[in-house]
């Protein structure tokens, strides 16, 4: 598999229900530990999983808020701390049991990786075995955990996968970047940028500069736009009208672009012709 | 499709009879196309007979078969997929959109499941897309959640960006331009050096500590996805984060020579306030001390 392309539905629902080879999941892997768009697309794909059983919803992650760099930050300042300076939170072993019941508990009693600081969030939370319902009770009243799943979804979607595309080129100090229908360009390494319009109603979903003025975008509808100057767009035609996920450019006239179920097709004359290639996994 | 007929006429209609696809009166020479396709999309062309076999027979096959039946506008077939999936479909809209409005992508699929006329003139049904490889139900969900999600990114065009576009800022204020700097000092070779430290670790390392601390989802949900028990992402976790901390430490000793009481001033600064940093992108393709051209998702990924 070439994992420069994001997972397409069918990818992303066998990998979470077990139906990709050793070989395919590592592939995916590989992919989605440097794709934010991938990551939280499984993500909430499991919550939506979790939403649809009810009795599942109710998971610590469901329900806690999400986690901030500030959280993350925490165990590693902490275990430099240690050894640096002071004991700044309480050795793990020395934390309480965990004071949810049932499911939940079992969850987060093997839960050693969680910040501590996560415990010491809700030191005021009420002791767990005198308040918290027993296992049975929660999943009888499934409403408030599935509102919070509902809400824990909206955020992983719309907040980690309605980003900006991000595009490198070779020239460190040069990139791109998508941000709704604006495109732009920077040659500062981010410091300013300067607009290239592209043509209204496009939706893009995916780009990839070969050089410093040759960018490649592509997105819904079978849209294919490619500049060579960094200034003007110019759409390329595609055989196919569905939506395209992935490109990967190699110079102003030979690309390749996956589409969103999962086909490549390869162009090497500035997409006058197309040449569909293989699917994933068959290589 | 591009393989088929590879498949054994005798495995073919065994596993015709295990789909109960007759149910559907669906063909056996049809279903054997399905699993042909299915063939083509998730085993490698040099697998094994006895490799073609267990993957073949590990397919959700009812699945496929439903998925097959409905693609070629089987009657009872689409009511049995609106009264058992429906609903389904719906209450994962909801979750996508408590308000109400994914419920109309979930059922502007029925078109699209249906089938759309091409160029060509033939319909061409989405189920053609339906592999096996997982159920129907994560299948459908998993294209609902990727429709609410291009939609969130077409709505976006129209919607002016914020003042302070998050997306201009960079992953941390540099030290020389920095107008808190005191408040977080050396906060620019913190961010560097995570960035390192994660960029070291191996692909399903950061996977963990991506699902887990960026996209939230528990231990079960990740080693659901990378096939270990949830102790197993437990302990591996903090055997990162360790890895993490160490590399740290070391790269603020060694390369911005910082001082013990530096790293700690460092660390509990940004503990305390983690201002521009950002988990999300120092887990990403874009964080600082990685090198672009192993972050290849970079140009694919919004």
């Amino acid at each position: 598999m070439n994992d420069t392309r994001c997972l397409d539905a069918e990818t992303m629902a066998a990998w979470l229900d077990g139906g990709l080879d050793e070989a395919a999941r590592a592939d995916a892997e590989t992919h989605t530990a440097d794709c934010a768009r991938c990551q939280a697309m499984l993500a909430a794909l499991t919550r939506l999983s979790d939403a649809a059983e009810p009795a599942r919803a109710a998971t610590p992650a469901a329900m806690a808020p999400r986690p901030t760099l500030h959280r993350w930050l925490i165990p590693i300042a902490t275990a430099a701390g240690i050894g640096l300076t002071v004991v700044l939170l309480p050795d793990r072993s020395a934390i309480p049991p965990s004071p949810v019941a049932g499911d939940v508990a079992r969850e987060r009693d093997i839960d050693l990786a969680r910040p501590e600081l996560e415990r010491r969030d809700t030191p005021a939370t009420p002791a767990p075995a005198a308040t918290a319902p027993p296992a049975a009770t929660r999943v009888a009243e499934p409403a408030p955990a599935a509102q919070t799943a509902e809400r824990a979804v909206m955020d992983a979607v719309t907040s980690a996968l309605v980003g900006p595309i991000d595009i490198a080129t070779p020239d460190p100090a040069v990139r791109w970047r998508v941000t709704g229908d604006a495109v732009e360009r920077s040659t500062d390494t981010g410091a300013s940028w300067t607009a290239v319009p592209i043509e209204a109603g496009a939706v893009i979903t995916a780009g990839s500069a070969p050089s410093a003025t040759t960018c490649w975008l592509v997105g819904r509808g079978g849209t294919v736009l490619v500049t060579t100057d960094a200034r003007t767009w110019r759409r390329l035609p595609f055989p196919e009208a569905g939506d395209l996920v992935a490109v990967t450019a190699r110079d102003a006239r030979t690309a390749s672009v996956t589409t969103a179920d999962g086909r490549t097709f390869e162009t090497a004359t500035a997409g006058e012709t197309w040449t569909p290639r293989r699917p994933l996994q068959e290589n | 499709m591009t393989r088929a007929g590879a498949i054994d006429d005798v495995l073919a209609r065994r596993l015709h009879t295990r789909a109960r696809a007759d149910r559907w009166r669906l063909a056996p020479a049809r279903f054997a196309r399905a699993l042909a396709a299915s063939d083509a999309r998730g085993l490698r062309p040099d697998a094994d007979p006895a490799a073609r076999e267990r993957y073949l027979s590990a397919l959700h096959l009812e699945d496929l078969a439903l998925a097959c039946a409905c693609a070629d506008g089987h009657d009872e077939a689409w009511e049995h997929l609106l009264r058992e999936y429906r609903p389904l479909l719906h209450r994962a809209a909801d979750a996508l959109d408590p308000t109400g409005g994914a419920r109309e992508l979930a059922d502007a699929l029925y078109g699209d499941l249906y089938g759309t006329t091409t160029r060509d003139g033939t319909r061409r049904s989405l189920f053609e897309y339906f592999h096996g490889r997982s159920s129907l139900a994560t299948w459908l969900r998993s294209v609902l959640a990727q429709r609410h999600i291009d939609r969130l990114r077409a709505a976006r065009r129209t919607s002016p960006l914020p003042d302070d576009d998050s997306s201009a800022t960079p992953l941390v204020t540099t030290a020389d331009t920095a107008p808190d700097r005191p408040r977080r000092p050396h906060a620019a070779a913190l961010a560097r050096a995570l960035g390192r430290a994660i960029g070291d670790l191996s692909p399903r390392e950061r996977l963990r500590l991506g699902c887990y601390y960026a996209q939230e989802m528990t231990l079960k949900a990740i080693g659901r996805l990378t096939g270990e028990h949830e102790a197993t992402v437990s302990r591996q976790l903090a055997r990162s984060r360790e890895s993490v901390r160490a590399e740290v430490v070391r790269i603020l000793h060694t390369e911005s020579a910082l001082t013990d009481a530096q790293i700690a001033e460092c660390f509990a600064a940004a503990t305390a306030d983690a201002g521009t940093l950002d988990l999300t992108r120092l887990l990403g393709p874009s964080a600082p001390g990685k090198n672009p051209a192993a972050d290849r998702s970079r140009e694919e990924t919004p």
